[in-house]
């Protein structure tokens, strides 16, 4: 079958009924969880999963994928009228997004940022069923030893680019591979770190820890923060649409941000945060009033807003052809996956073509959902950030819970779910990065096991991680990524002795 | 401080890791690299990880500052940390033998009526109305096994 009839193939799969309502769903939910201050896709994605068991995968996928973009999609709306971003990548939104808000233009904001989010989102996944299919096919060339180095590198630049210091995110990286490596051994069948408790020899469930760090310690976080005190709420003001004048001022930078999003997000480490960042910047050094930027610029919205919803589209393609997530949400998304018997990576376009396409395409559909749903519903989204954090979160604890029990029905799960929650909080608090941990813990087995493929192949021969090109690459690159932050924190002290070098030279 | 007490967190439990490793066979027939090769690895690198906090910490300097900052927290915002965390762990540990609605509908309550500042039947209806509604919702809709415990339902 020739990939253009898997596409169409998986628009009749996406335009069916039940994955229509529930594209619809996943848009509404996602948008909840966006506008939540605080609670972000992955915890609203973690919190899902185990409801979703009782669907059929490409359901279960397009609803869990609508949510993703939903909150991307749905976190602007907070960042713009309480200056809180719903979630991290909407925190270049905040500088200018609530400026406007502050001067009557929030409706115009919200606009932007709407028609942003559509036009990035789309040409996202126009780029992604293009790219899919060549890229799933480079990575059929994968050995075992290659595997091994892509994994590391994929865990070295997330481990590295997020969070402020290279130290901690290698901490949680490690962590992350510790407890990965709890419970059977594939290739010999040897228990390891079990402590004798058998409910331990399956390992650790992935949704556990997912619940664990991301929902249980974020509701721990809200609800410190709501006993400090509560942010103040700004109405929509002004119609929701743009005059032709900022609709001028917009459209480039829109075409921009999706470009430098989409990019940024096929590349591991940072998420869609660096896009934005990277996006924001850019609009403000090519913007004549630079010293306006802060003050409600429009450009500053609409700018980082495509980028945002760019890079979740560019997430997609590593996660789909290679297997490999990019960030926390498609950790969780690849842990979605994996319960669901679908295994991403190169194969899935031949052995799942109607599972891939399908969710593909769900995403032209959930994009234009979302649109609709944005703008004429925001002040029906905005009302939830009226619901007292005093009754939401506990309600999303209870929710928590549920989704941890209702796994296997196992005390052992509530209490580790308990256990990851609090080591969570500590993490957040002391500035340790989630996103490497779940990454590892996801990758881990994998790692573990290409590692000893190799090595069995090449008789306990390391070289063989150093024999072909796409291993030494990717080796080269890991490197680099670990390199980045450090050379980065000494930049200051390496120009100043180059400087003093050379100018020695010319003396 | 908050790097060297991490960096000591992780030699504390590369050390744990450590004596987990030494429970596993070394080799074991058909596999050549044995199941503790990986394990090894990942201690080198903790280990490694536990000198670059160290060295991360003493370079970051000012003690005072971060030990006030902590002591402030202590006082301020742990004890509603810590106090929501063990009430969640009661409230697990609660959860079998008492049942899913008694237990929810308690450990909601508590919680709402400590954080919600509205009026205080709110918080009860709240808590009780989830708690039934979800029960029915989780258990007979998507066939979730959540225990009864002494509730007759």
């Amino acid at each position: 079958m020739h990939t253009l009839d898997y596409v169409l193939q998986g628009f009749l799969v996406a335009t069916q009924p039940i994955n229509l309502v529930y594209v619809f769903v996943g848009c509404i939910l996602g948008t909840l969880v966006g506008v939540l201050p605080g609670l972000g896709p992955a915890a609203g994605i973690a919190l899902l999963l185990p409801l979703t068991f009782g669907l059929e995968p490409t359901t279960a996928l397009i609803l869990l994928s609508g949510m993703y973009y939903g909150a991307m999609f749905g976190g602007s709306t907070t960042s713009i009228l309480i200056n809180t971003p719903g979630e991290a990548s909407s925190v270049m939104t905040t500088l200018d997004g609530f400026q406007m808000a502050k001067n009557g233009r929030a409706g115009a904001a919200l606009a932007v940022s709407a028609i942003g989010s559509l036009i990035a989102g789309t040409f996202s996944v126009i780029a992604l069923t293009l790219l899919a299919v060549p890229l799933a096919r480079f990575g059929l060339r994968f050995g075992p030893a290659e595997h091994f180095s892509l994994l590391l590198f994929s865990m070295a630049a997330v481990a590295s680019l997020t969070g402020d210091s290279l130290a901690r995110g290698m901490l949680s990286m490690v962590l992350g591979l510790m407890i990965a490596t709890i419970g059977i051994d594939l290739q010999s069948g040897m228990p390891r770190f079990t402590a004798g408790v058998a409910e331990l020899q399956d390992g650790v469930s992935f949704l556990v820890v997912a619940v664990g760090f991301f929902a249980i310690s974020e509701v721990l976080i809200n609800l410190e923060n709501h006993h400090k005190g509560q942010s103040v709420v700004l109405s929509i003001k002004g119609r929701l649409w743009l005059t032709r004048e900022e609709w001028r001022r917009s459209y480039m930078p829109i075409i921009r941000g999706t470009l430098i999003g989409f990019f940024k997000g096929v590349i591991p480490g940072g998420g869609a945060t660096i896009a934005t960042i990277l996006s924001y910047s850019l609009e403000r050094a090519l913007s004549k009033d630079k010293d306006k930027f802060g003050t409600g610029m429009i450009e500053g919205v609409a700018g980082p807003e495509a980028a945002n919803n760019a890079a979740v589209g560019g997430h997609w393609v590593p996660l789909l052809t290679l297997g490999i997530p990019t960030g926390t949400t498609t950790a969780i998304l690849l842990g979605a996956f994996l319960i669901f018997g679908v295994q991403p990576g190169p194969l899935l376009f031949t052995r799942n073509p109607e599972v891939v396409w399908g969710l593909i395409n769900s995403m032209y559909i959930g994009n234009v959902v979302l649109f609709i749903l944005n703008l004429p519903l925001i002040a029906i989204f905005v009302r939830l950030l009226y619901t007292p954090t005093g009754l939401l979160m506990p309600l999303i604890l209870a929710i928590a819970s549920i989704g941890v029990y209702s796994i296997d029905g196992s005390a052992l799960d509530l209490l580790l779910a308990w256990v990851f929650g609090v080591i969570g909080y500590i993490f957040k608090k002391v500035g340790i990065p989630i996103a490497p941990l779940v990454l590892a813990l996801l990758l881990g087995k994998g790692l573990e096991q290409s590692f000893r493929q190799a090595m069995t192949i090449s008789g306990g021969d390391p070289v063989i991680f150093v024999s072909t090109t796409i291993s030494v690459t990717f080796l080269v690159l890991a490197v680099v990524m670990i390199a980045i932050p450090i050379v980065w924190s000494y930049r200051h002290a390496i120009f100043r002795s180059y400087f003093s070098r050379s100018q020695h030279k010319v003396a | 401080m908050a790097s060297v007490s991490l960096g000591i967190a992780a030699l504390v439990a590369a050390a744990i890791y450590g004596f987990g490793i030494l429970q596993i066979p070394p080799k074991v027939f058909g596999d050549p690299l044995g199941p503790r090769v990986f394990p090894l690895l990942i201690l080198g690198a903790l280990l490694v990880v536990a000198v670059c906090l160290l060295i991360e910490g003493a370079r970051n300097g000012p003690w005072k500052e971060s030990a006030k900052s902590f002591a402030a927290f202590v006082r301020t915002d742990l004890s509603v940390v810590a106090g929501v965390a063990a009430w969640l762990l009661l409230f697990y540990v609660a959860l079998r033998p008492v049942g899913y609605m008694i237990s929810v509908a308690v450990f909601l309550t508590g919680l709402m009526l400590f954080f919600y500042h509205g009026r205080r039947w709110i918080s009860v209806v709240t808590a009780i109305s989830f708690s039934v509604v979800s029960y029915f919702l989780f258990a007979r809709l998507f066939e979730v096994p959540l225990p009864a415990g002494i509730s007759p339902i």
